[in-house]
């Protein structure tokens, strides 16, 4: 059930910044990335924003997404796919696939080339910008734990980084839990389907 | 991993070429355009201010120097080596002064600078100066030093003179002496034993007639008595007839003739003085009158002269027979004495003497016979009186010596042409012939044959050469008159014929002319005297002072010998009282004819700085000898930078080689240094290079001392410390000193000091209390400190560029230090890089040795540490003089605020538009049009390719535009002639006086620092260990820095992209108005992020603004990797 996000108002100047401020280093006006620090911070917050949503999370996660492989019947992977899976595969066991070189693998049929459209569950890699907020503050909080650990390598303030870590990804799975719309019903997609609604109670 | 954080207290450094972790920390790879300073850490060099003018000097081959008066005046110099001519400006405003040449010596003062070595070539370092207050001596090293040798520039020719001081007055002497000028003797007879017999006296002086037997008559005559006068006693005739030849009455009528005899008339004592042909008085011989001395002999009569003795015949009356009444007749005794042995007289020659009509017969018995050099005059004056009754003064004496002389030969002559002198002086007669005459032949109407044609071939001393018209002079005499009276005047109305050595006359002589013919050659001559004790004869030595007389002819010159050996030779003459002849003391002087002026055309000039500012180049007025004989190795010898190419005299075949490498001063002395000699001059006398006695050493002698070493030691320059005078050949050092309290010509020693290697093209430096100098061996030069150079014991030497060995070119030629800043400028000229070394000293502890290097708008030319201001002769298009202060001074660039700051420009000129009275006064026109500001830079040399500045430096109360900074460039402005102005861009004008600025502008230059590596580094004792093997990752850097104004940072890291950082002080829109963006102190923080060997870290300011760098910091993860230090 799709419900508005919140609005984000970090950018990677501000998250930059954030990190910086988290090492008690002084802010940049502009990200130059030939600044050590700031390229290094930067690959931090990359990474880091990549390592959070490679979780797979409800925003960034799609199901049933049809792939039409090409004249060559290649399916290519584009750069902000961080995962993909054959839907209902636990259904279907008439494939698996996994990347390599670049393209779709069957490793069942062991060929690059496929007859027919795919239909795929796809976590993507989001910019950082277009994170929610919640994801947008975790990700600066971890990124600032490692930005301490190898910036300035100080356990403490490591340590105090890692409770506000700590919080921020108990947002994300607030969010998560949230904006998931978690059923143990199960039904397919593009269908309705009320149940029974226990927590409503706990409106207020 | 651990983090860590190391600290860099300071970069005052310098640069160092060690390997990075053998650097000390503080030190830096490259450090250029900076001044590390230990009291404000490391500062970007001052900039440059024009002084004056674009200098106009000349534009070939220079030598320049400078000239440091007092604080108030300094100046630069400018020596063309082509020309030799020479410019000079003031360092305080770049005027140039006027230079003037000593009138006469120009030509010779531009040849002295311009002189090239043999090889025809002249370079910067033959061109060596001193200044000492006012004067600046100019020395060109390939001038070979020569003596003046023209007549008037030796010592007084010796006269042909002598003197002869009658020693003592003495009676029956004879004060003969002597004169000749060649070998040739004469033979002189003396007589030395006579025989007298008294022929006739009382008993027989009345000779009876002589009969015609040829006996005498028994009568007609009588014992005791005597002829009638007129007749000679004795006498007879020969006739046969009887005579009376005696009267009885005629003088003793009242006796009886034997009563005559009894009285012994003839008793007498006289001492007789016998010349042939004088005459015997008449009393002597009964009134005979025109009667002579004739001596009977051979040969020439007339030489036998002045035999002096002495007669006395004693009587006594004796009875004669026995009658009661006898008879008493006079027995006479006559004894003689020998008193003078006369001159020309032989053995057998006879004379008859006569006293009281008694006759004596003399016969010479023995003569002694002697040979004797007389050619000129042998004079034998009368001897002194045999006895009291006649008075004997030294004048009657010298009298009669004088009159000897002359009569003694026909060369000492009183009278004629060109006579002779001959003066009685005191108790002594000066003797001086005329050199313009030496020997005078005479030629009178009828010696010449045919009158006209005569040989000149037997002159004696001959006319030796093919050309003996230049050896002879002859005047001419007509009757009345001669010719002329002085050389420039003789005659010449003669032919001389060289192939057989005749002169022929052009017209005969007729009766009553004569020639005299001069042979013009002097001849000093001699004299001899047989009485040494009683005179004593000086020509042109003696043997010992105190045969000198005390009263001599002012002006009189003997060379006295001592002992055999030349050695202790040494020349006199006498100052007369009142330089009067007469009394008068004997002072030591120069030997005769003898070469005593040093040319003053090759010796160092010099340049004096005139009270009205003007300057004036003038030969040096050196010292003359004033004693001895100065050939090498005379008493006296000349200084040895006189040399000649082969150690002899000079002459065609040689010529003179000893040159002067340098002047220097040292214990009030001025020293020459030429080859391996130091040659110093007397004390406080600095021009006079010789010695003040020839007799013994003065403590203020010149001192001549040579080094010597197995390697050449030409000594090329020299420096002076506590203990002595270091000197500097090529390949060795020494030390000039003496153990003594006195430096004198005893006492001065050199000894050798060190061995290192010298680049005699530079100078040494002294240090304040060690002393230092460069090295030119292999393509890099090195630079040696010397210290504890002492008398005793072996300096220290160590090779302060031995951090930089790579960088320090060869063939460095410029040095410029100054004490008070512990600094020294390097430079070679054509370059346009100077190196710089910083040093620090706490007492015995050097806590800053710093090398950095900096570069300049242009090629240096020379540079001068002048007070705390180094000043340069820069060329770009053309030449300038360019100020750097090392300290702040009221002249320099700066922006006033609660702190002052410089302008780093260089080549600056502030330009100002307020009084048109004052220098670089020029119009700021802003062109609203294109917006920019445009100004006039006559006097400024902007030609080059730097980035030029403008920065505003306000002057009146509101500082509105004080540092306002724009990149500038001059361009052609059509709209006046296209004449080459500045263009700033903006609005540099305005109307209000207090908000009044000048404009400066200048070449920006690049300060920059790039530090080695960093690495973890700890301290043992005075030694700091880098820990090259364990793991370093820089976090940041975090630079502390003073007062800076814009900067840059660049980080080059391998394999990635550098990352550069421009750091402004102040943030725009974040500072006060009217400030200055200059942040007073600041720390920078650079992030790294990489490891420490990867990574190189410069630091860079071309802003005019100021860059100070104080320390550093950095931080990063390191660990050791685990394994142990051992």
């Amino acid at each position: 059930m799709p419900t508005p996000t919140t609005v984000d108002t970090d950018t990677e100047l501000s998250a930059v910044n954030s990190i910086l401020g988290a090492i008690g280093q002084s802010p940049v006006t502009t990200l130059n990335y030939e600044n050590p620090e700031i390229g290094f911070i930067y690959n931090i917050l990359t990474e880091v924003n990549k390592d959070v949503q490679n979780e797979s999370w409800v925003f960034n996660t799609e199901f049933h997404v049809k792939i039409s492989p090409d004249s060559n019947k290649n399916i290519l992977i584009p750069t902000n796919v961080l995962r993909y899976d054959l839907h209902e595969d636990n259904v279907y066991r008439t494939k698996n696939l996994i990347r390599k070189s670049g393209k779709l693998w069957d490793t069942i049929k062991q060929t690059y080339e496929f007859d027919n459209d795919l239909y795929l569950d796809i976590t993507y890699l989001y910019p950082f910008t277009d994170l929610p907020s919640a994801f947008q503050r975790y990700i600066i909080s971890r990124s600032s734990v490692r930005a301490a650990t190898q910036l300035v390598s100080n356990p403490q303030l490591v340590q105090l980084l890692q409770s506000q870590e700590a919080l921020a990804r108990a947002t994300c799975i607030e969010y998560e839990c949230q904006q998931g719309d978690h059923s143990y019903m199960g039904f397919p997609e593009e269908s309705t389907y009320r149940t029974y609604q226990p927590y409503s109670v706990l409106y207020r | 991993m651990t983090s860590i954080t190391q600290h860099v207290p300071n970069y005052v450094g310098g640069i160092s070429q060690q390997p990075d972790e053998l650097k000390v920390p503080g030190q830096l790879r490259t450090a250029k355009n900076v001044l590390p300073d230990v009291t404000h850490g490391l500062l970007k060099r001052p900039g440059g201010r024009l002084i004056g003018n674009e200098l106009s000097p000349y534009s070939g081959d220079s030598k320049w120097f400078h000239y440091y008066r007092d604080e108030n005046e300094q100046y630069i110099g400018q020596i063309q080596l082509s020309s030799g001519e020479i410019k000079m400006w003031k360092c305080s405003d770049g005027t140039a002064c006027t230079v003037n040449y000593e009138s006469g010596q120009a030509t010779a003062l531009k040849n002295y600078l311009k002189q090239t070595n043999s090889g025809g070539t002249i370079v910067d370092s033959d061109i060596q100066t001193l200044t000492l207050n006012d004067y600046t001596y100019i020395n060109n090293r390939n001038k070979p030093v020569a003596m003046l040798t023209g007549t008037s520039d030796k010592s007084p020719v010796r006269p042909s003179e002598a003197y002869i001081e009658l020693k003592k007055v003495a009676y029956a002497n004879q004060y003969s002496v002597n004169l000749f000028d060649d070998t040739t003797t004469q033979t002189i007879t003396t007589a030395t034993r006579i025989d007298v017999k008294r022929a006739v006296d009382s008993s027989n002086s009345c000779r009876p007639p002589t009969q015609s037997d040829g006996t005498f008559a028994s009568s007609g005559s009588d014992r005791g008595a005597y002829p009638a006068s007129g007749i000679e006693p004795g006498t007879s005739h020969s006739s046969g007839t009887y005579t009376i030849m005696c009267d009885s009455n005629a003088n003793y009528s009242d006796l009886d003739s034997h009563e005559k005899d009894s009285y012994c008339p003839n008793v007498d004592t006289r001492i007789f003085k016998i010349s042939h042909g004088d005459a015997i008085n008449s009393t002597d011989i009964n009134g005979i009158t025109g009667r002579t001395y004739t001596v009977s002999g051979s040969g020439t009569l007339a030489d036998r002269k002045e035999l002096f003795f002495r007669i006395t015949t004693t009587g006594q009356s004796v009875p004669q027979g026995e009658s009661e009444t006898p008879k008493y007749y006079c027995r006479y005794t006559t004894t003689y004495d020998l008193l003078n042995g006369g001159s020309g007289w032989q053995v057998g020659d006879t004379v008859q003497v006569w006293m009281k009509n008694a006759r004596y017969d003399i016969t010479i018995m023995e003569i002694s016979t002697s040979k004797v050099q007389a050619n000129l005059s042998l004079a034998r004056p009368e001897p002194t009186p045999f006895d009291t009754k006649t008075v004997v003064t030294p004048e009657s004496i010298l009298g009669n010596l004088r009159t000897a002389i002359f009569e003694g030969g026909d060369q000492i002559r009183e009278t004629g042409h060109h006579y002779d002198y001959i003066d009685q002086i005191g108790n002594g007669l000066y003797i001086k012939r005329n050199t313009d005459a030496a020997y005078r032949h005479v030629y009178s109407y009828g010696d010449i044959s045919g009158n006209q044609t005569f040989n000149i071939n037997n002159f004696q001393p001959a006319i030796s050469n093919a050309t003996p018209e230049t050896q002879i002079r002859v005047y001419f005499y007509n009757g009345s008159s001669w010719s002329g009276t002085d050389v420039n005047s003789a005659w010449t109305n003669y032919t001389v014929n060289t192939s057989n050595q005749t002169i022929t006359l052009n017209s005969a002589l007729q009766a009553g002319e004569k020639i005299e013919i001069f042979q013009t050659n002097p001849s000093l001559f001699n004299i001899s005297t047989p009485s040494g004790d009683l005179l004593n004869v000086i020509t042109s030595k003696v043997d010992d002072v105190a045969n000198l007389p005390t009263q001599c002819k002012h002006g009189y010159v003997v060379e006295v010998t001592n002992s055999e050996a030349d050695e202790d030779n040494y020349y006199v003459k006498f100052f007369g009282n009142n330089d009067k002849d007469g009394d008068g003391a004997w002072e030591e002087c120069p030997k005769p004819d003898t070469e005593i002026k040093y040319d003053p055309s090759t010796l160092p000039i010099q340049l004096i700085r005139e009270a009205n500012g003007t300057f004036t180049v003038k030969q040096v007025t050196w010292e003359d000898a004033l004693v001895g004989d100065t050939a090498v190795g005379g008493t006296n010898p000349r200084a040895s930078f006189v040399k000649t190419s082969d150690g002899l005299p000079k002459s065609n075949s040689n010529t003179y080689v000893g040159t002067i490498n340098k002047m220097l001063f040292f214990r009030n002395r001025l020293v020459m240094l030429s080859d391996e000699n130091v040659i110093m001059s007397q004390p406080g006398e600095f021009f006079n290079f010789w010695a003040k006695s020839a007799i013994t050493y003065t403590a203020t002698d010149m001192i001549d001392i040579s080094l010597s070493s197995e390697y050449p030691a030409i000594v090329y320059d020299g420096i002076q410390v506590n203990s002595g005078l270091v000197l500097f050949t090529k390949n060795q050092q020494f030390m000039l000193t003496t153990d003594s309290d006195v430096l004198n010509p005893l006492t001065a020693k050199i000894n050798a000091l060190s061995s290192y290697n010298f680049n005699f093209e530079s100078n040494p430096i002294s240090l304040g209390t060690t002393i230092a100098f460069l090295d030119n061996a292999g393509k890099y030069t090195r630079f040696f400190e010397m210290q504890a150079v002492l008398r005793e014991g072996e300096p220290n030497v160590i090779e302060q560029s031995k951090n930089i060995a790579k960088l320090f070119l060869n063939n460095i030629d410029l040095i410029a230090n100054s004490r008070e800043n512990s600094t020294i400028f390097f430079a070679t000229k054509g370059t346009n890089k100077l190196y710089g070394f910083r040093y620090y000293q706490t007492g015995e502890r050097r806590v800053q040795q710093a090398w950095f290097e900096w570069e300049l708008s242009g090629t240096i030319q020379h540079i001068a540490m002048l007070d705390d201001a180094l000043y340069a002769v820069v060329k770009n298009t053309g030449y300038t003089m360019q100020k750097f202060s090392l300290k702040l001074d009221d002249n320099s660039h700066t922006l006033v605020e609660d702190e002052t700051y410089r302008v780093h420009l260089d080549n600056a000129v502030a330009f100002q538009n307020q009084d048109s009275n004052k220098a670089h006064y020029t119009t700021f026109d802003y062109v609203a049009d294109e917006d920019y500001t445009k100004l006039d830079h006559t006097a400024a040399d902007f030609s080059g390719s730097g980035q030029l500045y403008a920065v505003a430096v306000s002057t009146g109360t509101d500082k509105e535009f004080n540092g306002l900074v724009s990149k500038v460039t001059t361009f052609e402005d059509a709209s006046d002639s296209d004449k080459v102005k500045v263009k700033i861009p903006g609005n540099w004008t305005t109307s209000t006086a207090a908000k009044a600025f000048n404009v400066v502008i200048g070449y920006a230059f690049d300060m920059e620092v790039e530090f080695p590596t960093f690495y973890v580094q700890q301290q043992q004792g005075e030694r700091f260990t880098s820990d090259v093997q364990s793991s370093l990752v820089l976090h940041r850097i975090k630079l502390s820095l003073g007062p800076t104004g814009v900067y840059d940072t660049t980080i080059q890291r391998i394999g990635k992209p550098n990352y550069d950082e421009t750091f402004e002080s102040v943030m725009a829109d974040a500072y006060t108005v009217n400030t200055v963006g200059i942040d007073k102190e600041q720390i920078a923080t650079l992030p790294v992020y990489e490891k420490n060997t990867n990574l190189t870290l410069t630091l860079k300011s071309t802003h005019p603004s100021p860059a100070t760098l104080y320390s550093l910091n950095w931080e990063g993860d390191y660990t050791n990797k685990y394994y142990k230090r051992v």
